[in-house]
């Protein structure tokens, strides 16, 4: 479940409230009000524009750039042949 | 110790929930500890312990954050082990002094966006493994798995508002590394 985060008080804009979020709107964290809240507010100021640009293109960085590891078809074969040992161990 | 789930239901349990997983776990493994041998040894040891303890875990939930529950403690075991030996750094009491003021956020890093074109994935490697392991993990679990907070916060065992702010801080230190690197690169 989403948590809802009030994020603006009365009065208006605030960038260090702004920039504070933005984290949690790029990790999707964000109720749907509170979100099309905060990209307004995002959208007005070209500060907290650009932060959210690059927090967005660091997020998509760390994702893509980091090497993604699989496991091989030896460790699978492994795996299974040891939970097959196993099950047997179960059965007794 | 036994199970009361017939042969029929831990089979169909673990090839469909558990084993699908088996790529992300090694990923998460490799990553936590940069090492493919140790990396091989927790996968193997999280389904184990999984297949073992099949009945504790509700068939249809989610089998990924509960695996990776498991690897992340067996990953722990292990490194605490290693922790004991001399001239090891304690990351954990590094952690808890960042995490001690968890709900104030700090300012972010400066790191104009110009900075990750150059970079390739061996600096990102490099960076994110520079910084200590319970750092390492948030990001992992958050921005290459795409777990929410709430999933981290029960696969760390943490607080939700400890999440979010050991994920800035992860943020903020991995961004600093990266603006090192990007100096001696040349890119800034």
């Amino acid at each position: 479940m989403k948590r809802v985060l009030k994020i603006f008080g009365i009065g208006g804009h605030n960038c260090k409230d702004v920039v504070e979020k933005v984290e949690f709107l790029l990790d999707g964290e964000l109720d749907k009000e509170t979100e099309a809240r905060l990209i307004k507010e995002i959208n007005r100021c070209p500060s907290c524009l650009e932060h959210y640009a690059i927090d967005d293109a660091f997020k998509k960085f760390v994702k893509t750039k980091l090497d993604r590891k699989c496991c091989t078809d030896g460790l699978k074969s492994e795996i299974l042949e040891k939970i097959k040992n196993l099950d047997a161990e179960l059965e007794d | 110790m036994g199970t009361t789930k017939s042969k029929q239901q831990r089979d169909s349990t673990f090839h469909n929930e558990f084993f699908p997983h088996a790529d992300a776990l090694y990923n998460f493994a490799y990553h936590l500890t940069y090492n493919e041998e140790e990396a091989n040894d927790l996968v193997q040891e999280t389904f184990m312990k999984a297949y073992r303890f099949i009945d504790s875990y509700q068939v249809g939930t989610n089998s990924k954050a509960w695996l990776f529950k498991i690897l992340k403690n067996a990953f722990i075991n292990h490194y605490r082990k290693r922790a004991k030996q001399p001239n090891k750094v304690d990351f954990e009491d590094i952690v808890s002094h960042h995490d001690s003021d968890s709900d104030k956020f700090k300012g972010s890093v400066d790191l104009r966006q110009e900075i990750f074109q150059g970079m390739l994935g061996d600096e990102m490697s490099n960076a994110i493994n520079s910084i200590p392991v319970d750092f390492k993990t948030v990001i992992l679990l958050c921005d290459v798995e795409g777990f929410t907070y709430e999933e981290i916060s029960k696969i760390v065992d943490i607080p939700i508002g400890t999440v979010r702010s050991r994920l800035h801080r992860a943020r903020n230190l991995l961004k600093e590394k990266l603006k090192d690197y990007a100096g001696t690169l040349g890119y800034t």
